[in-house]
């Protein structure tokens, strides 16, 4: 798989002392499905702002597609790597849903027909194609979030990064929005996830980053950071309950993350 | 339970003066003293004007049309879902003193109950610290200790932890477990984090659409799968595998009803292998 985002020893702060991002190096590559783990200020949603140049290094470098994000604006890295964020009300400010997921399409100067089949394509992804006409503000908070996703999508970003995809959505939402989002990686975009849910990370993510005072922590595959006590408790979060009941039970090789993976290795099914 | 509940609600039907559909219809329920209730619902399915209700500020508050009646023999303190919301003081102690002074209490009493709700929300030594600086679990155990300034018995919760990270929810659902045991406090809150509320209520409501769907024992709500699924409800892992393997013969069913949590599940699953190995 080709590198699409890397960081070489990227430090960032505001204060010299105090850096938010202390020495940070990474790969991420085409295709992957990354969460990004850690307490509060481990430094992981700047860590996210930095894949589009939101930030920009203090320090080090971060190379989209081998571009240094130094030489690019934001708009630029937009086209390569969307940022979506927690709240979807910090980015809706349109009217009509077509409008506002009209607007980065626009700003990157696309002729109108160009403009019109990446709105309709993005709105038929998220499952709003009926809804262009309508005002967001006053949509629920789920469909707020698809409006968000849809909005980045019309860019047809290489890489999408989802801060909290899930936060304060229903069971319902929340299931909708992350298989859009598997829906999203299946079509082969790179998916870079923050969240505090732990089995969202068992059941979608590939790879986790595990954030813990500006440092890298631990990155590896949910089977490799779940088991190990330490990182878990410096990032803040416990296993998922399917880790966890297989730990107390003796289920191994390997401990099941998800329930049909321990249903499967209780019923012997699989093997 | 057999005493006598602190608060009924008669059949209510609640509409807002601007909804299209009714908020609440034909709610009925009793609340106990030392009772812990979680209330479960999908988006805009009425939990919070439930829990409105039961506090009291619906109708008094809000425009609409009220039908039934609320009878309450004890004082509410509620806690919303964003605690920022609800701050007014420039710092921990003048938001706790806040309504105490306005309802005419003495210098000295105030000083005494602020006192005593700082150490049971375990943040002694706050008391001059800006609530805005605070963490978000901290800032919810300060609006969560505003609420029980009055001494109420009865704390209404609306989905109190959905805006904080797993480290502030667990510091709040901990603080809940305190008030509960220590001070055999009644407890309503309303969640979409049914893991948490299976390990802490005593009993559980689903509301859908303004209506009651179902009112039962924690253990007894959840051996109700399929309405639970019916509704969008997220059935916790735990519960879901113990339902699944007890259909696939993997595991009786336990004698005590529906395991809660990881530990109990663990502790059936261990039983039912004994007994299969023949130990038992």
């Amino acid at each position: 798989m080709s590198v699409v985002i890397e960081f070489d020893e990227v430090w960032y702060g505001y204060e010299k002392e105090k850096p938010v991002l202390n020495g940070v190096s990474l790969q991420l590559k085409q295709g992957e499905f990354v969460a990004i783990i850690g307490g509060n200020g481990s430094g992981k949603t700047t860590l996210a702002k930095h894949c589009n140049g939101l930030y920009k290094p203090t320090q080090g470098a971060v190379k989209v597609n081998g571009l240094d994000t130094k030489t690019m604006n934001v708009a630029q890295l937009s086209r390569i790597v969307a940022y979506c964020y927690q709240n979807p009300d910090h980015q809706i400010f349109h009217s009509t849903i077509k409008a506002e997921v009209a607007f980065g399409p626009k700003n990157m100067g696309w002729p109108p027909e160009k403009i019109e089949q990446a709105v309709a394509e993005a709105l038929a992804a998220v499952g709003l194609s009926d809804k262009g006409e309508e005002e967001p503000h006053f949509s629920s908070k789920g469909t707020r979030q698809k409006i968000a996703v849809a909005s980045i999508l019309a860019m047809k970003p290489q890489v999408i990064v989802l801060d909290e995809p899930t936060t304060g959505l229903d069971y319902r939402a929340m299931q909708e929005m992350m298989e859009l989002v598997r829906q999203l990686h299946a079509e082969g975009h790179t998916i870079i996830v923050i969240t505090h849910d732990m089995r969202l990370v068992a059941e979608y993510a590939q790879r986790v980053i595990v954030m813990h005072k500006g440092k890298l922590l631990c990155d590896g595959d949910p089977q490799h950071v779940f088991s190990q006590p330490q990182v878990l408790a410096a990032a803040q979060v416990e296993a998922p309950a399917m880790y966890r009941f297989g730990k107390a039970v003796d289920v191994h090789n390997p401990i099941p993350l998800t329930l049909t993976a321990m249903r499967k290795q209780l019923l012997g099914e699989g093997k | 339970m057999k005493t006598e509940p602190l608060l009924r609600v008669n059949g209510v039907y609640w509409h807002y003066e601007e909804g299209a559909m009714p908020a609440l219809v034909d709610i009925h329920l009793a609340l106990y003293p030392g009772e812990v209730v979680g209330v479960v619902g999908p988006a805009a399915a009425g939990k919070t004007t439930l829990l409105l209700t039961m506090s009291g500020l619906i109708p008094s508050n809000y425009g609409g049309q009220f039908v039934g009646s609320v009878e309450s023999k004890s004082e509410q303190g509620i806690v919303f879902q964003d605690p920022e919301t609800q701050f007014i003081g420039l710092t921990v102690e003048e938001e706790l003193a806040f309504s105490l002074e306005n309802t005419g209490w003495p210098d000295e009493r105030i000083e005494r109950r602020m006192a005593e709700v700082l150490d049971l929300i375990g943040l002694n030594g706050f008391a001059n610290r800006s609530p805005l600086e605070l963490s978000g679990g901290e800032k919810q155990r300060v609006a969560i200790a505003s609420a029980l300034s009055h001494n109420p018995q009865v704390l209404i919760l609306d989905e109190p932890t959905s805006e904080l990270d797993p480290v502030g929810a667990r510091e709040v659902f901990s603080l809940l477990s305190r008030l509960k045991q220590e001070k055999e406090m009644t407890i309503v809150v309303s969640s979409h984090a049914t893991e948490e509320l299976a390990a802490f209520c005593d009993r559980m409501i689903l509301i859908v659409e303004g209506k009651i769907v179902l009112d039962q024992p924690t253990r007894e709500f959840f051996a109700q799968v399929d309405v639970l699924d019916e509704h969008g409800i997220l059935v916790p892992d735990v519960i879901r595998l113990y339902h699944m393997l007890c259909q696939e013969g993997v595991m009786p069913a336990s004698s005590t009803g529906v395991p809660l949590t990881v530990e109990e599940l663990a502790l059936h699953y261990k039983e039912g292998q004994l007994v299969r190995e023949g130990s038992l």
